[in-house]
């Protein structure tokens, strides 16, 4: 792998951050880190981050932390955009490992590299396990992502994209929220989380009886991450409906979503944030994911 | 769309056909008239309780179509703008990276041009709503106006249309430009800079020279605080001839609303407000009346020759059991009040449901429920909450239908046994959602307070239980007040209380006080709740007087609740109305 300028990743208190910091390092060989956080969980994150500052002394890489809010998104996109502008350039070649980051966070960080970067690449690495109980509760309301929220038609009914994940009424509450006329919801294809399959399933029979829903299959973990799945089954609505998209399933989906939010910006992102996460959320780390933007 | 499959749909109203929402309606015991006016209004009250349902019925669209069947002229007296605010639009955050003042030029103008839209869009439907009007005079001063062409050709109204979805548009593409990290904001409309003239110029149409306008905005919680700001600024318009608010709100009593000066806007000044759940539930209520009217409507569409109570009859052996258990009590009454009619009928009224619930085996299963009356009870005043169960119960006597290959037949009623299967079924997903964490919904809810509201209602529920079978004066209380708070414990209890209206396990009420005529608020849990613990949804009204400090150790450390036989509680007063 060719010497890459700047590494972007988010810390966390999950063991595949710190294994996969040192896998990024060796691989991507980055000049500059720039490593975020979230204020909620400093304590929780403050020896992954000591670890990952020491990595990066030993190796000659400067490294800048920057604490993000849980709440304020408003602050976090002045941030993030500050903290980019500061060290990317239209020459630099910048990887977003995205294993750890919120979803809004991917969306505003990979805006503000198109906007400053000259070559953008991805890395997500798998967990071996994840909790069996519960990985985050406490909703919060969801938002649209600024710049990234369309240019919605008076008038337009609203079809909502959801990219089922761990808890059907996660994607309950996105639907309370919005109200759509029109639900699409992508069901994972099976893959090698042994609790796929169940947790599909529990979708479609939670929501299998609602008229104005329809499902459809998509493989994150595909070449193209359902890309071509969800464009495929929005072909046909385009410019009848305001689309939302959000995605509650498998992280390579975020990149999905953002892909097809640049080839369309009368589509809208909506993000919807936890409070409350699960110290004991993931463990190990497994197969890596990486692809160029 | 909803395909018709169950006389109790109850889908959201923006999800029914406007034919459906005509024959669903009703317009009785439910302040609809007070829409058809000149008058603010707010309609307050949870999701569910019909606030969108009587926007859209006074919508124009559905008045022309209720004109049309009822044979009489257009309806262009009042003319009712829907605007809903739950959209993608609305929603946009993007004047959080705008300094306040343009923060609320960009929301209002948000707003505004949703307003029009609204407006050109219902004008543009009126048949032949320009004949006599000078539609090129009306573009002429339109686009000195708005310093701006409209499309020519077409329907005027079409054309602001147009001009509209063109703005909107600019404006939204200028927010999400992708070549800068600001957002770009150019020139705004305000609420006087373009819907005022607008209306204005509706006076040269003859048409419309003496219509009203009725905004109906529905959701308008889902607004950003500076639209509410822009809101209550419109409303302190002390003109009503040309234009008024009917707007739609939940959560309406802790949200501030201010004017954009920072003004007050005042009830009963500004606007009228109208609670749309309704307090009371027995047969002689408003909301008894309305529940009756509503499921006779339903009914009656499907082809149902019943009435609601036949429909949904009381279990025989329950009838049986409630008339021994008024013989008792009658005869109790008789021995203590010799020929004093009214109050034997009180002690009657009090004591005889709770007599049927004493007099049962403590190992008996739960009692059964059934019968209109109930379920109108259950619904503890929100209209969604009655047609859920009834829905329920309509689908399973269809899936029974079905099993024996009758699934064609005629549903004619719905046999008791179903209905109390389908009440404690729903009661149990109730407390199963409590239990298993509300957190993993409901928004600003943790895990430690879910536990908590979890904690709360179940000593509620056995605080209640506790009474029903052994409290002297008041057996089937079932709400109650907060007495003794601090602002230190409100603020705990009211997140907590927060929390259980916004997962619709709580309702608040305000009612008179036992102090000097004052109004205090009071707290009704979702009597769906209660079956699945054995209680009485048939409410008495009574209200159990609880410490603060005693709901608050309740929700946190699983504290009973203080034995209320020994503790004050809020009886009957004069003026109260007995349900």
């Amino acid at each position: 792998m060719n010497q890459n300028d700047i590494l972007i990743t988010f810390a966390s208190w999950e063991e595949r951050f710190t294994l996969g910091f040192e896998k990024n390092l060796a691989i991507y060989r980055p000049r500059q880190v720039l490593l975020y956080y979230l204020d909620r969980y400093t304590d929780w994150t403050e020896a992954a981050r000591e670890a990952a500052a020491a990595a990066c002394e030993a190796g000659n890489m400067q490294v800048t932390q920057k604490k993000l809010s849980v709440d304020d998104a408003a602050q976090n996109w002045k941030s993030i955009g500050e903290t980019i502008d500061a060290i990317a350039g239209q020459e630099s070649r910048v990887v977003v490992d995205m294993t750890t980051m919120p979803r809004e966070s991917i969306w505003m960080i990979l805006w503000f590299l198109d906007l400053n970067a000259g070559n953008v690449s991805y890395v997500y690495h798998r967990a071996l396990r994840h909790a069996k109980d519960w990985l985050s509760r406490d909703p919060q309301k969801p938002r649209l992502v600024f710049k990234m929220s369309g240019t919605p038609r008076l008038g337009a009914k609203t079809l909502l994209v959801v990219l089922a994940g761990f808890d059907p009424e996660r994607t309950a509450q996105l639907m309370g929220f919005f109200e759509p006329s029109v639900t699409l919801l992508g069901l994972q294809t099976t893959n090698t989380d042994p609790d796929n399959d169940r947790r599909m399933k529990e979708h479609a029979e939670r929501f299998g009886s609602e008229a104005s829903v329809e499902f459809f299959k998509v493989d994150a973990y595909g070449k193209d991450h359902g890309q071509e799945a969800i464009e495929a089954i929005l072909a046909s609505r385009r410019g009848t409906y305001n689309v939302v998209m959000s995605s509650l399933g498998p992280k390579p989906t975020a990149i999905t979503l953002y892909r097809i939010q640049r080839g369309n910006r009368e589509f809208a992102l909506a993000y919807a944030p936890s409070s409350e996460f699960n110290r004991e959320y993931s463990s190990g780390i497994g197969e890596c994911i990486s692809g160029d933007l | 769309m909803t395909a018709e499959r169950n006389p109790f749909e109850y889908a959201g109203a923006n999800d029914l056909p406007p034919e459906m929402v005509l024959d669903y309606y009703i317009e009785d015991f439910n302040y609809s008239r007070f829409v058809q006016s000149k008058r603010n209004l707010l309609l307050v009250g949870e999701r569910g309780c019909g606030k969108s349902m009587t926007l859209r019925y006074n919508s124009w669209p559905l008045q022309q179509m209720k004109a049309e069947r009822d044979g009489i002229d257009l309806p262009l007296a009042h003319i009712g703008v829907y605007v809903p605010c739950k959209t993608p639009l609305m929603l946009k955050g993007e004047y959080q990276l705008l300094d306040d003042l343009r923060a609320a030029l960009l929301s209002e103008h948000t707003l505004v041009l949703s307003l029009l839209f609204a407006v050109a869009e219902t004008l543009a439907a009126i048949p032949g709503v320009m004949e006599g009007a000078d539609e090129h005079a009306l573009r002429s001063r339109l686009e000195f106006v708005l310093e701006s062409d409209l499309p020519s050709g077409g329907c005027f109204f079409e054309a602001v249309k147009d001009f509209t979805q063109r703005a909107n548009l600019k404006t939204q593409q200028a927010v999400t430009d992708s070549t800068g990290s600001s957002v770009v904001l150019e020139s705004t409309y305000s609420f006087p800079s373009l819907i005022v003239p607008v209306l204005g110029l509706t006076r040269a149409i003859p048409k419309l020279k003496h219509s009203h306008f009725m905004f109906l905005i529905d959701d308008a919680h889902d607004l950003n605080e500076r639209q509410l700001e822009s809101l209550s600024s419109w409303i302190a318009y002390r003109d009503h001839s040309l234009f008024s608010f009917k707007i739609a709100i939940a959560n309406f009593a802790r949200r501030k609303i201010r004017t954009a000066s920072g003004g007050a806007i005042l009830e009963g000044h500004d606007y009228i407000r109208l609670d749309m759940a309704q307090p009371y539930q027995n047969e002689a209520s408003d909301f008894g009346k309305l529940a009756e009217g509503l499921v006779r409507k339903r009914l009656a569409r499907f082809g149902i020759d019943s009435s609601p109570e036949e429909f949904f009859p009381v279990s025989r052996q329950l009838e049986k059991d409630l008339e021994q258990a008024e013989a008792v009590v009658r005869a109790e009454g008789k021995s203590k009040y010799g020929d004093d009619s009214r109050r034997i009928a009180d002690y009657v009224y009090k004591y005889k449901r709770a007599h049927y619930f004493r007099a049962r085996s403590p190992r008996a299963n739960l009692p059964e429920y059934s019968g209109f009356t109930t379920l109108v009870f259950l619904s503890t005043g929100v209209i969604r909450n009655l047609l859920i169960p009834c829905y329920a119960m309509y689908d399973k006597v269809i899936s029974l239908q079905s099993a024996k290959g009758e699934a064609d037949a005629p549903v004619d009623s719905i046999p008791p046994e179903v209905q109390s299967e389908v009440i404690i079924d729903e009661s149990r997903k109730r407390w199963d959602w409590l239990r298993n964490g509300i957190d993993q919904n409901i928004v600003g809810c943790s895990n430690v307070d879910a536990r908590r509201c979890f904690r709360l209602l179940d000593q509620l529920a056995i605080l209640f239980r506790e009474r029903l079978l052994h409290h002297k004066s008041e057996p089937r209380a079932n709400s109650f007040t907060v007495s003794s708070p601090t602002d230190e414990v409100m603020h705990e209890l009211n997140r907590l209380f927060d929390i259980l209206r916004e997962a619709q396990l709580l309702y608040v009420r305000s009612g008179s006080a036992k102090e000097s005529g004052k109004r205090e608020w009071y707290y009704v849990p979702n009597r769906l709740l209660w079956p699945e613990r054995g209680l009485d949804p048939h409410g008495q009204h009574a209200r159990v007087s609880l410490r603060a400090t005693d709901l608050w150790a309740a929700a946190d450390i699983n504290r009973p609740l203080p034995d209320a036989r020994k503790k004050g509680e809020r009886n009957l007063e004069l003026f109260d109305e007995p349900e």
